[in-house]
């Protein structure tokens, strides 16, 4: 057991012990919180929070209507899409004809066409309300939002190279299964690509004859979890990361992958015919430890790719040695469980910075669970550490977290943090994505001779803090006024949509407070720069905030027309089990 | 999922709420989808409007994958970006290409700084691009590190749309200058040195254009090798007829049913090898998992020509191998039939075979019970590479806790004591004294204080400074009624932590237990010193002050309570009570006292039958003989008879009913 392990043994009892109190020690409190010891109270307790996180045993009558409504729209819609009788599932029907008879093409290029319409001003009888499409439909519905008797809905219809995006309104009689009785088209929009879809995988074709990719990456996760003992550092979770860069100098981008312990981090070479071979361990950099994010970049300034490698607890520095062999020359521990790293000069002596995010504080409640014990939940102030490594050249680095001011509100949980000069005022600005509430834009204060420039946290003063689950901060001028706007992944929960909005959530809680309780749910933020160095919230307007359960988003013109695009990865825990939490 | 407490000073539901997540984390062990199935979303930005649409479906963006990170690049040069995703699920990477085929012309850019005043990749620098007749430039900065966990191409790829002239571009270096390079061209690749001026155009490399192609992926099984840490005790066996089964070879446990046709095959295999299997050190011990007689087992074994030892193996044994496995993956599957256990003949687990395993399989693996940690670290993966963290031995803690959520505690106590008494840790030693620690509460749980006690001596004598520890052998010399040493270990803690509130608590129950009650006293009004926000703490010094004969403070600690809390009520009803009910007629304050209790059952609804009774002691006080007798009668029919409250009424209503008002004679009128 290192020292390092011994240090956050004694972290994690005081932490237990400040939780512990009034009722003096009996023999089953929990001495240590590893995991769960208990006795029978604590059973119960533990059973009961199971027996809640079905929302049906919450309280929450509403999400058992919602379920209903739910199944009832399933079968309206598969009724509709196969242009069968609907009138079985309504009763005195009105509604807007599903498709608007007047749309507006809003976008047309390169084969795709987007068209948009106003819902019709008359309502129809069911007999009249049909969908017909050549195509071979699939649907996709995701109830939003529950009141006495109405539901909204947003609802996909999808096929290969066309996909239709709306929203209803529906209202509903009290019987069981409840009928329709109206339906409100909110929103329409039809996407029509022709010929072959925009993008086409090719992994095969280029990882397909390396060893690596057909038996470690072919696996899921979870093959791993049931194989390898958790002790290396293997976590349900799964965050881990990407970094393209040309390590061994012949002008071909390569690929650098983190993950799980246990399993190696792998390098990719890419070969002159754009297909790769598997590099790591004559890289020396197939760390078998768990690691969650890496970049490649000149920390020398000798021309090649160095790797920086966040490592669960630590960070490592490797040096290249121009070839794409590395060797490791500083590292260090964390105060953190660390995540995404983003690199930058700070202070513009002319070497790159290093800025690590920390999520979990310690290490036992790191692998007590994927999720960590966020305190409280919609503002958690119980995270680990960010770290900002000042690169002093000749592979030494220090750490200026403190003396910079980026340790103020530097204990929440961070997912990801990207620079950016926003306020065009010639140094580099910070924006830090948190879990479990509030985000930081930490503004940098300018170069003073002979001093390290400081930080203050504006995000509130700005009105970015953008309250939610935050994971990933990506910048880049989507409105092309020449300055960068801010694009924030979170967790679009459409049970948390349902909940929050309800009479009965969190009664006896001050407005303010409910509204970052629906703030929470209501997915990604798009923030639009003034251009005097403020922002304005533009998700609602622009349409970019379902993004489901977000992970890394980004900004990207992927059909070079000059107006950047978005893409978002989602989706937590997919497994065999179907009953979805 | 539970409510998230409000405010983090929000104790009482703190713990609900820790344990809900800890249920959540739970169920993630169990297999279970938690936003799974959620599709990748794509938004295309319509333009002038400002309002995005989504294309996911339309693009082939929508995979079903759990996705993590997302690399831009323009893989094959081909003017538009193409895009590497990493997954939680498989396949763990994917790569598309982007097929774009349109008349918009593209631009790449790549910084090369000067490595002085400029760091050489050129990350920080700001890039505008200036099309002719366009007032406002196309902007990229160059990030090294953006999104989630993702780093891009370092090439800047600009979407040109329909315009075919490029003005020119300006870098701004970070802690360099402003720089202006022209003689750009659109739908190239250029270089752009920091201080050269011209940009030099960049030969891109032919690749060959890559058919569409996703692999399959390898069928799901759950048959599995599990290969332990070094130093991992296995359990106590035991049969059905609770006979306990000591392994003293190197053996093979293997489970299995009659019904389980892998199982007979499996068998049936090692059957046909019965003499390999004899020449090697090792022997099989089968333990079948029916409820059928040991006859019939028997029989069914004989009929294959299988004469390996065998036992039934008791629900509890299963229950605990079962227990052995979860605590050494992450994912916790119940064990398959057939399923093994390579012991060693120390009672060391040197594999887990999920599934049939061949003869040759087990042999090889025997020899690990010679191998070192780190070698039984290489064995655990089918990948080699390198590692930072040292190899560690496992910890009988996980095996132990795994026992204890399912309810078996015997089983726990038993295992640790196992695992604690084997010297066969070949890697890095685990924390010994945590785990006698451990054993110590355990034993307490099992209400064997004597054991608890040598096991907290021994968790003592490694870890003398540790609060855990000289808490529970204060608890354990309480229980053992041994005064001098409880005394002993509560001063030697609060020498080393003289400002942890736990630790007065401890004093106060200690003295409390032997009456020594202003000592008592004085431990609480401590811990209150050192947690003045904490109502439920001064609360109970309220109730310490009124049986120590100062009701004046316990008045004054009442109202400090609801100033800072007006929401604990039993601080109300408390003060209530006093008012009404104390025998020092200077200490009562009979319209007080009925106001609170009003207030108390307005707030409450007259539902609460503490505040109700509260009420009716107020309106004795008051001589209202009447009223007091209608509301106490209406919560003795409310409440059982034989409970505290019940019994409470009851003598109250004895005292109201010959019209005197009560008083409460466990509060002396005067301090001792």
């Amino acid at each position: 057991m290192n020292a390092l392990y011994l240090q956050r043994v004694v972290l994690r009892s005081m932490t237990f012990l400040s939780l512990t109190t009034l009722a003096s020690l009996t023999w089953a409190q929990e001495v240590s919180s590893i995991t769960s010891l208990k006795d029978n109270q604590y059973q119960a307790d533990i059973q009961d929070a199971y027996h809640r996180i079905d929302p049906k045993n919450d309280g929450w009558d509403s999400e058992v209507r919602g379920n209903q409504y739910g199944t009832q729209l399933n079968k309206f819609v598969e009724k509709l899409l196969h242009g069968e009788a609907l009138s079985s599932l309504t009763e005195g029907f009105q509604g807007h004809q599903i498709r608007p008879s007047r749309l507006n093409i809003i976008f047309e290029n390169a084969g795709m066409t987007i068209r948009r319409g106003n819902p019709d001003k008359d309502f129809k009888a069911i007999e009249e309300i049909h969908y017909n499409s050549s195509k071979k439909l699939k649907s996709k519905i995701k109830i939003t939002r529950i009141e006495p008797n109405t539901c909204e809905a947003l609802i996909t219809f999808k096929a290969s190279g066309f996909q239709v995006n709306t929203s209803w309104r529906c209202q509903w009689t009290d019987a069981s299964p409840p009928k329709l009785r109206s339906l409100e088209v909110l929103e329409y929009e039809e996407v029509e690509q022709m010929g072959t879809p925009l993008l086409s995988e090719i992994t095969e074709a280029v990882l397909g004859d390396t060893a690596a990719y057909r038996e470690q990456l072919l696996h899921s996760t979870d093959f791993w979890r049931l194989r390898i003992p958790r002790d290396f550092g293997l976590d349900p979770a799964a965050n881990h990361g990407l970094a393209l860069a040309d390590v061994n100098g012949d002008g071909l981008e390569d690929l650098y992958l983190c993950q799980q312990g246990g399993i190696p981090n792998r390098l990719f070479l890419q070969n002159k015919d754009g297909t790769m071979r598997d590099f790591s361990e004559e890289s020396g950099t197939d760390w078998m430890d768990f690691c969650a994010g890496a970049l490649l970049l000149d920390l020398d300034n000798d021309g090649d790719k160095d790797l920086v490698v966040s490592q669960d607890f630590r960070i490592l520095f490797m040096e290249n040695d121009g070839a794409g062999h590395f060797e490791l020359v500083f590292g260090s521990s964390t105060k953190a469980q660390s995540f995404s790293l983003s690199a930058a000069d700070f202070d513009l002596d002319g070497f790159v910075d290093v800025y690590i995010c920390g999520y979990n504080p310690s290490f036992s409640e790191a692998r007590a669970g994927a999720l960590g014990e966020p305190i409280p939940f919609h503002d958690a102030n119980n995270g680990g550490k960010n770290i900002l490594w000042r690169n002093l050249g000749n592979w030494n680095f220090e750490d200026v977290t403190q003396q910079t001011g980026l340790d103020n509100d530097n204990t929440r949980f961070s997912f990801a943090a990207s620079w950016e000069d926003y306020d065009q005022d010639g140094d580099l600005d910070l924006y830090v994505a948190n879990d479990f509430g509030r985000n930081c834009l930490y503004q940098n204060q300018g170069t003073q001779e002979g001093k390290l420039p400081r930080f203050v946290n504006i995000a509130p003063e700005l009105g970015i803090e953008d309250s939610s689950a935050g994971m990933s901060v990506s910048w880049g001028d989507f409105n092309r006024d020449g300055w960068s706007d801010l694009y924030v992944s979170n967790m679009f929960s459409s049970a948390g949509n349902r909940i929050t909005y309800q009479k009965q959530f969190k009664t006896g809680t001050d407005q303010k407070t409910l509204e970052t309780f629906q703030r929470m749910a209501r997915g990604n933020t798009l923030f639009a720069s003034n251009q005097k160095g403020g922002f304005s919230d533009v998700t609602l307007s622009s349409n970019t905030s379902m993004a489901r359960w977000c992970w890394a988003s980004t900004f990207a013109d992927l059909n070079n027309d000059g107006w950047l695009d978005i893409l978002a990865a989602n989706g937590f825990i997919t497994s065999e089990d179907t009953g979805d939490l | 999922m539970s409510q998230s407490p409000i405010a983090s000073n929000n104790l009482g539901s703190l713990s609900k709420y820790q344990q809900g997540w800890r249920a959540l984390n739970r169920l993630l062990h169990e297999n279970k989808s938690f936003s799974g199935r959620e599709t990748n979303n794509a938004f295309l930005n319509c333009g002038e409007e400002g309002r995005f649409a989504d294309i996911s479906t339309a693009i082939g963006w929508d995979f079903a994958d759990d996705a993590r990170a997302i690399g831009a690049i323009d893989w094959d040069w081909d003017g538009d970006l193409d895009l590497w995703v990493s997954n939680r699920t498989a396949p763990r990477i994917r790569l598309l290409k982007n097929n774009l085929k349109s008349d918009a012309s593209f631009l790449g850019l790549h910084l090369i700084g000067d490595g002085k005043q400029t760091n050489r990749d050129g990350i920080g620098a700001r890039v505008e691009l200036y099309l002719k007749g366009q007032k406002t430039p196309l902007l990229r900065t160059r990030h090294a590190g953006q999104s989630f966990l993702s780093q891009s191409s370092r090439w800047l790829h600009f979407g040109l749309g329909n315009y075919q002239e490029i003005e020119h571009v300006t870098v701004q270096w970070p802690g360099g200058k402003k720089e202006t390079f022209s003689g750009l061209q659109a739908n190239g690749f250029y270089d752009l040195y920091q201080g050269r001026v011209k940009a030099v155009k960049r030969r891109p490399p032919t690749i060959t254009p890559k058919q569409p192609s996703t692999a399959d992926l390898p069928l799901q099984t759950e048959i599995a090798r599990i290969i332990p840490p070094a130093g991992h005790a296995i359990p106590q066996l035991s049969t059905q007829s609770e006979e306990t089964i000591q392994i003293k070879k190197n053996s093979l446990i293997s489970f299995w049913s009659r019904t389980c046709p892998h199982c007979e095959k499996e068998l049936t295999s090692w059957a046909s090898e019965k003499e390999r299997w004899a020449q090697a050190d090792i022997e099989v011990l089968l333990l079948s998992t029916d409820q059928e007689s040991p006859e019939q087992c028997n029989a069914f074994l004989k009929k294959l020509g299988i004469d390996f030892k065998s036992a039934r193996a008791s629900n509890q044994t299963i229950e605990i191998f079962d227990a052995l496995q979860a605590s050494l993956v992450d994912l916790w599957l119940p064990i398959p039939l057939p399923s093994s256990f390579l012991v060693s003949n120390e009672g060391e687990l040197l594999a887990i075979y999920r599934g049939p395993v061949s003869r040759e399989q087990v042999l090889s693996d025997l020899q690990l019970s010679t191998a070192d940690a780190s070698q039984r670290r290489k064995s655990a993966s089918p990948f080699q590479g390198r590692w930072v963290e040292k190899p560690l031995a496992s910890n009988p803690q996980r095996t132990t806790r795994q026992l204890l959520q399912r309810n078996q505690l015997d089983a726990a106590i038993a295992y640790l004591s196992f695992a604690l008494s084997k010297p066969f840790v070949k890697g890095t030693e685990f924390d010994r004294g945590d785990n006698y620690l451990l054993m110590g509460q355990l034993f307490g749980q099992a209400g064997k204080t004597k054991k608890a006690l040598m096991a907290l001596k021994q968790a003592y004598s490694f870890l003398p400074y540790d609060i855990r520890v000289l808490r529970l052998l204060l608890t354990a010399y309480r229980e053992l009624d041994d005064y001098p040493n409880a005394q002993k270990t509560l001063t030697e803690a609060l020498n080393r932590y003289p400002e942890n509130p736990d630790l007065y608590q401890d004093g106060f129950d200690l003295e409390k237990q032997y009456s020594h009650h202003k000592l008592a006293l004085s431990y609480l009004d401590k811990s209150v010193q050192l947690e003045p926000q904490n109502p439920k703490l001064r609360f109970q010094l309220v109730q310490a002050l009124l049986r120590a004969g100062q009701a004046r403070q316990a008045i004054e600690n009442s109202k400090k309570i609801l100033r800072s809390h007006p929401k604990y009520l039993p601080a109300a009803n408390q003060l209530s009570r006093i008012f009404s009910t104390h025998p020092d007629e200077t200490i009562r304050s009979p319209q007080e006292a009925l106001i609170l209790a009003e207030r108390l059952c307005q707030i409450t609804q007259n539902r609460d039958a503490a505040h109700l009774v509260a009420l009716g002691l107020a309106n004795a006080n008051l001589g209202r003989f009447n009223n007091a007798k209608e509301i106490l009668a209406r919560v003795q029919k409310a409440v059982p008879e034989d409970s505290l409250l019940g019994k409470e009424v009851s003598k109250c209503l004895k005292v109201i009913d010959q019209n005197q008002p009560v008083r409460n004679d466990q509060w002396p009128s005067s301090p001792e």
